[in-house]
């Protein structure tokens, strides 16, 4: 089974591939909206080549962190912890990364928080569970 | 409204610009190769750069639309338009200080994707990959990108022109077949002519250059067959051993006006557009009409639109793209309609056929002779279909400005624009 150092590294390098980046410039806390410049249809490529690469299947609400906010905005609605919301729906996350994130959601006006990182934490997780 | 080309962008074979492009056709190194690099071997092609190479040129432009991140969602000829469509909007006078006004409009004339081969995972389809009911879309054809139809829907290379100029106006993709670009400058032309629009911007591209476009083309037996020995030898265009064509790529823009709007800003003209004729034959899907009578009618109604007799035609860059459908019937057309007059370049003989392209090519590359002050002859042809044509045979100084732009393309699309080289106060 793959390390997760080896699956990030080659997220890294599908990640870079698709933003025309060397692979060196693309670090786990990179930002894929506000640092590369992002959009929907990158999005859509990463999810297509993480699905081919991989042989996983790719729920892009969830690796794309798409639901967050609604997420957040759910859980306060029913008086509910923010931590287990993003807990049940992230658990590929760790606990520090899931407060950081529940955090700078809270602001409005933010880009989108998705990092690399995340990305490479959630295929690190479903080639655990593909054994 | 009188309308004038102000700027003019070339990416092809030939070079890209004027010089390049006049040193080439003043030269005699052969521009044709065989084929065997683009996967289907056994013809002449004329490329702009080998397959894995991107044939965009070593200037600014080039180096833009390198760094431009999408400029894989764009298919090759696509690329060659935006290219040469920079270049003429740089050659006409804007920049990013002074940029073309965001309402201005985009026609853009550009060719089919036929690269089947060149789309990593497209085809076979396996019946393993194709998608069953009750699985995730993404399973089906996993090698494929996630956008690669960008590449083969038509208006892509044009909606891109929009995005990189940050223009808003209209953006209309024309495909007429190997009249294309012919058209789409003709529309052009009505559209400010009849005061629709102020100022436009044609750009014409296309690339047939892959294993699948060359296929498409055998099959139909309209390529001319060369070994790898004798692939330097071209297309024959209007000769009597005419045997097809060669394809070639490449892109070529240009920016028109008003005269007044070129005035105004100080323009440098480099022609004025006068009259622009199109028909359809309405027969064959492939070959053209025997009898050339809707091309020539095409001919007349642009002759017409210029109030020019054709005794005032001084160069004619006519279709002739070295098949023995074409070429017998356009030699026929020319001499009823010009006799011994004008004299008759035939620039894929230089070029190969570029397609949807070739009459915007060509008609950069009768710009650059022009500018040099020489016409190209008419390269590897030895005997004539016709000696009632004359047909450049060897390298002759510029005729004077008034010419014809001939595109006849599959389908039976004729397009015929007539123009007048040069500010029309010389």
């Amino acid at each position: 089974m793959e390390t997760e150092q080896a699956v990030w590294s080659r997220v890294q390098t599908i990640i870079a591939d698709i933003f025309d980046r060397d692979p060196e410039d693309i670090a786990p806390g990179t930002r894929i909206m506000a640092d590369l410049g992002g959009e929907s249809v990158d999005l859509l490529e990463i999810a297509v080549r993480l699905n081919a690469d991989f042989g996983i299947p790719v729920d892009e609400d969830t690796v794309f962190l798409k639901s967050l906010r609604y997420l957040l905005a759910e859980s306060r609605a029913a008086g509910r912890q923010p931590e287990v919301a993003l807990r049940e729906t992230y658990p590929y996350l760790t606990p520090e990364r899931r407060e950081t994130l529940a955090r700078e959601a809270a602001q409005p006006q933010v880009m989108p928080l998705l990092c690399a990182g995340d990305i490479a934490a959630y295929v690190a997780a479903a080639v655990r569970r593909q054994g | 409204m009188r309308v004038v080309l102000t700027g003019a962008g070339i990416c092809s074979a030939a070079g890209h610009n004027f010089a390049e492009v006049a040193a080439f056709l003043g030269g005699n190194s052969s521009p044709f190769e065989p084929s065997d690099a683009f996967g289907l071997p056994g013809y002449a092609v004329c490329p702009a750069a080998p397959p894995d190479a991107d044939g965009l040129g070593a200037d600014e432009v080039a180096a833009r639309l390198r760094a431009w991140r999408r400029r894989a969602c764009v298919q090759r000829g696509g690329r060659f338009a935006l290219a040469a469509a920079l270049r003429a909007v740089s050659h006409a006078g804007f920049s990013p200080s002074c940029p073309l006004p965001p309402e201005t409009p985009v026609l853009a004339a550009l060719g089919p994707m036929l690269d089947a081969a060149g789309e990593p995972g497209l085809f076979p389809l396996q019946q393993a990959d194709a998608h069953s009911v009750g699985e995730p879309a993404d399973d089906a054809a996993p090698g494929l990108a996630a956008l690669w139809l960008l590449r083969w829907l038509p208006n892509t290379a044009c909606a891109a022109l929009n995005q990189l100029l940050g223009l808003h106006g209209e953006a209309l993709t024309v495909n007429a077949a190997c009249a294309s670009a012919t058209q789409a400058l003709g529309l052009a032309f009505r559209r400010i002519a009849t005061g629709e629009a102020e100022r436009l911007l044609v750009m014409a591209g296309d690339s047939r250059l892959s294993a699948h476009g060359l296929l498409g083309y055998a099959k139909a037996r309209a390529l001319c067959r060369r070994d790898a020995a004798a692939a330097s030898r071209g297309p024959r265009p209007f000769a009597l051993d005419g045997d097809g064509f060669a394809p070639g790529e490449g892109g070529a823009a240009f920016v028109l006006e008003s005269l007044a709007a070129a005035r105004a800003r100080g323009a440098l003209i480099l022609a004025e557009v006068l009259g622009y004729g199109a028909s359809c034959d309405g027969g064959s899907l492939t070959a053209p009409d025997p009898s050339g009578r809707y091309a020539e009618a095409a001919v007349r109604a642009a002759l017409k639109q210029a109030t020019l007799t054709p005794d005032a035609i001084d160069w004619i860059a006519a279709h002739g793209t070295g098949t023995p459908l074409n070429d017998p019937v356009e030699a026929a057309l020319l001499a009823r309609l010009f006799g011994n007059g004008p004299a008759v370049l035939a620039l894929k003989s230089w070029l190969g056929h570029t397609s949807a392209a070739c009459g915007a090519l060509e008609l950069a590359c009768v710009l650059a002779c022009r500018e040099a002050g020489y016409m190209p002859p008419i390269r590897d042809a030895v005997s004539f279909l016709r000696s009632d044509v004359r047909f450049v045979r060897t390298a002759a100084p510029f005729p004077g400005p008034v010419g014809l732009v001939e595109s006849f393309g599959f389908g039976g699309q004729n397009a015929a624009l007539v123009l007048r080289l040069g500010d029309p106060k010389e």
